[in-house]
């Protein structure tokens, strides 16, 4: 490409490109991942954590309170430890019992707060928390690797380093609620709050704690078992662990559901990556940085084991698109576009993706501000305008979902599933619609078969019509015509995909969410169900400071 | 016994049971809001909602909405219902007849003021709402808890008008809890339940997508 051709000013990559859902399943965490965030804010703002509390007994069972005292306000995570039998563990959102239980108090609880939380904490969905709790969450142990650290620890060894990096955590969530939900605080009560403001900070907090909470718990069976001969776990073995998590499909329609807040995550990273874009001159210390992540990226990437075979494939497809692309950039420093470029047509998806996210890393002061943007309230604000002519709505509709329009959706194959939720736990859930009895059920997150729909009623009206009108006689319509407007203004708010049809690949919605919160080591375990790490590198709070809070996230340490 | 409820609880609930009750989900959408809406200002929107789904069990939904959009919203027969014509007032809100309209027979009037707030929003600018016996201004900030608006709750049916303009009282400070009664929580707990499709053992293993065996 000729330099004169060059196209320097900020150009955002096209949502039909980018709101694809196999790009969307190929995204990885960047700059702006809420876990990142929250790393970053902790060390900036010196946030003190502490265990205030601890009462576990020596076969585990008892409670531990862990405190964090922000700059405005302290927040605290209340643990319970329980002796679960192997029988009952068991990471689907239908299980009763876990390992460990968890909330996430605003404040200090005290005594009152404790007896009241033991009561409902444990219980988890049967429980019942308050306006003073801001999460709920459970974990359950890696059964292997649990033994195994315990053991080794209590003999005053180190466990192995080979059993570590295969399992990477040593307990896995398989649930993080907030937002009001089981009675805790709805987040209009937080939103306000700076460090609370970005998506996600009370469950990513929680998180973070429930890591430092299992640390110090394996250390502690350890020290029942071997008393004074137990060893404490090493610090960098102890950091290379995250925070397992298992996602079944109940997080997939949230993306549907939140087209405003879907629109700011994609909007931001993509506006970063176009400012990076658009630098001319390149430093050769950038340059270099972003070799160097995309080593340690190819380190991890090596170590990443999945037994689904379409996720082992893809993992083998990033390492030799990495080993490409450490080659490519041997080379002196050129401008990001240039390189984007190549990798457009060199690179897969999931390359593509991990270039995207690196070459922002070393630009904090350009783009971490986009930071505030990722929060939305207009998802519950917006209201239609009903006196847009339809004809205005029908256009909207076609730029979106025009590949749509042509589809048949009588037929089976592009309607083959249905989103629905089940009478047993309230959790939604996907079926076969021509197999089972559940269309009748069906939740609206058929977005491109709904939006057709509506374009296809909208034709049978006079152009002119205001939409309120057409809206008065067809309210089926209401939620395809409230998008179509909203995408008007947030190009990045629909997923350019049919969310029923035969091929869908449900984790595919799970990673882009995932992704955002900052999650790694995608390991599927069928088209519907993803075990992640989380905060795996993390310095634990007595090494967090600026200097480490941020690129923990890349394997090993900067050369 | 009582409930007690985040308001988000209580949106997502009504919300279903609003479908549960024969809305179509965008509509249903709306219903939420406005349960929400009158249970931030310490109103029992989950009662109200109640007594909607009741009031128009029988009725056929078509039925409900407006004939025409123009100065006097009526239906060509029968009652209206407040969350179908407040969605059309809000849809509606940039271009209010200059004079204002009588919306008539509304069945369950409570449920129409969370709209007539929103329009007030969308508007950046008071509306005015009357109503024999009682007259109310709301601003952009939200409703006010004047005792219009409680007696306006108690209605079953009432024949409104609104206009744009007049004087805005202030908008009420939000509750952070909702407390439904209990019976009227009940009746929209089953209402929602109509939502959820039976459990079946195939749905169990494969629709939530495990099945292997997580215990490791």
């Amino acid at each position: 490409m000729m330099d004169a051709d060059r196209d320097h000013t900020t150009q955002l990559r096209p949502p039909a490109q980018v709101m694809r859902l196999s790009r969307l399943g190929s995204l990885h965490q960047c700059r702006l991942s809420f876990m990142r965030q929250l790393t970053r804010r902790m060390a900036r703002e010196s946030w003190r954590i502490a265990c205030a509390d601890w009462r576990i007994d020596a076969s585990g069972v008892g409670h531990a309170v862990y405190t964090v005292t922000t700059p405005r306000r302290s927040y605290a995570l209340v643990a319970f430890a329980h002796d679960l039998p192997p029988d009952q563990r068991s990471d689907r959102v239908i299980a009763e019992a876990w390992d460990a239980t968890f909330a996430l108090v605003d404040g200090v609880p005290d005594t009152a707060d404790i007896a009241r939380l033991a009561a409902h904490v444990p219980l988890q969905e049967a429980g019942r928390i308050s306006e003073r709790e801001l999460c709920l969450s459970r974990a359950n142990r890696s059964v292997r690797l649990w033994d195994h650290v315990v053991e080794r620890l209590a003999a005053g060894r180190q466990p192995d380093a080979d059993q570590l990096a295969e399992v990477g955590y040593l307990m896995r969530t398989t649930a993080v609620y907030g937002s009001g939900k089981f009675g805790a605080a709805d987040r209009v009560l937080i939103e306000d709050r700076p460090e609370l403001h970005p998506p996600f900070q009370a469950e990513m907090l929680t998180v973070y704690l429930i890591r430092v909470f299992v640390r110090d718990l394996v250390e502690h069976m350890a020290r029942a078992r071997g008393g004074d001969r137990a060893a404490r776990l090493d610090p960098t073995a102890a950091e290379a662990l995250g925070i397992g998590n298992s996602t079944g499909l109940g997080m997939a329609p949230f993306l549907v559901n939140h087209p405003c807040l879907l629109n700011n995550w994609v909007m931001a990273r993509e506006e970063a990556i176009a400012r990076v874009r658009a630098l001319g001159d390149i430093a050769p210390m950038d340059w270099q940085m972003v070799a160097d992540l995309a080593r340690r990226m190819r380190a991890g990437a090596a170590a990443a084991t999945s037994r689904h075979p379409l996720q082992a494939e893809r993992n083998a497809r990033l390492a030799q698109d990495l080993d490409r692309l450490i080659a490519e950039m041997a080379g002196p420093p050129r401008p990001w576009a240039d390189l984007l470029d190549w990798s457009a047509v060199v690179l897969g998806e999931e390359g593509q993706e991990a270039l995207a996210s690196l070459v922002v890393e070393p630009y904090g002061r350009l783009v971490d501000g986009l930071a505030h943007c990722m929060s939305d309230t207009l998802d519950t604000g917006f209201r239609i305008d009903g006196t847009m002519p339809l004809g205005r709505v029908r256009q909207l509709i076609a730029e979106v979902f025009g590949w749509a329009l042509d589809i048949d959706w009588t037929a089976e194959a592009p309607t083959a599933r249905a989103w629905y939720v089940s009478e047993e736990k309230l959790e939604p859930r996907l079926g076969q619609r021509h197999e089972e009895p559940i269309a009748d059920y069906e939740q609206p997150l058929a977005t491109a078969r709904d939006a057709a729909l509506a374009h296809s009623a909208l034709s049978d009206w006079p152009e002119e019509t205001p939409v309120a009108a057409f809206l008065l006689r067809h309210p089926e319509h209401r939620v395809a015509v409230r998008r179509a407007q909203i995408s008007a203004f947030a190009p990045y708010s629909e997923i350019r995909d049919n969310l029923i049809g035969a091929e869908l690949m449900p984790i595919d919605m799970l990673r882009a969410k995932l992704s955002f919160f900052g999650a790694t080591d995608f390991d599927p375990r069928s088209d519907r169900w993803v075990r992640i790490r989380m905060f795996a590198g993390a310095p634990y709070p007595e090494t967090l400071t600026p200097k480490t809070a941020d690129f923990w996230v890349y394997p090993g340490s900067p050369p | 016994m009582s409930v007690v409820l985040s308001l988000g609880e209580l949106e997502a609930t009504a919300r279903k049971a609003a479908r549960g009750a024969g809305y179509a989900w965008g509509v249903a959408d709306e219903a939420g809001r406005a349960a929400r809406a009158m249970a931030e200002i310490g109103l029992d929107g989950a009662r109200l909602l109640r007594e909607l789904a009741d009031a128009v069990a029988a009725r056929p939904h078509h039925s409900l909405v407006p004939a025409r959009l123009d100065s006097i919203w009526a239906a060509t027969e029968g009652p209206l219902c407040p969350i179908r014509a407040g969605a059309a007032l809000c849809d509606l809100a940039r271009s209010l007849p200059e004079g204002g309209m009588a919306v008539s027979r509304v069945l369950v009037p409570g449920l129409f003021l969370p709209f007539a707030a929103d329009a007030a929003r969308v508007r950046d600018a008071p509306v005015t709402l009357s109503w024999r016996g009682g007259i109310v201004g709301i601003g952009p900030e939200g409703l006010p808890r004047a005792s219009g608006v409680l007696k306006l709750a108690e209605a079953a049916e009432a024949d409104l008008f609104l206009h744009p303009g007049g004087t805005a009282l202030p908008a009420a400070p939000h509750e952070t809890r909702a407390r439904p009664d209990p019976a009227a929580w009940d009746v929209l707990l089953s209402l929602a339940h109509r939502t959820y499709a039976p459990a079946t053992e195939a749905s169990r293993l494969s629709g939530a997508g495990a099945g292997l065996s997580d215990n490791d």
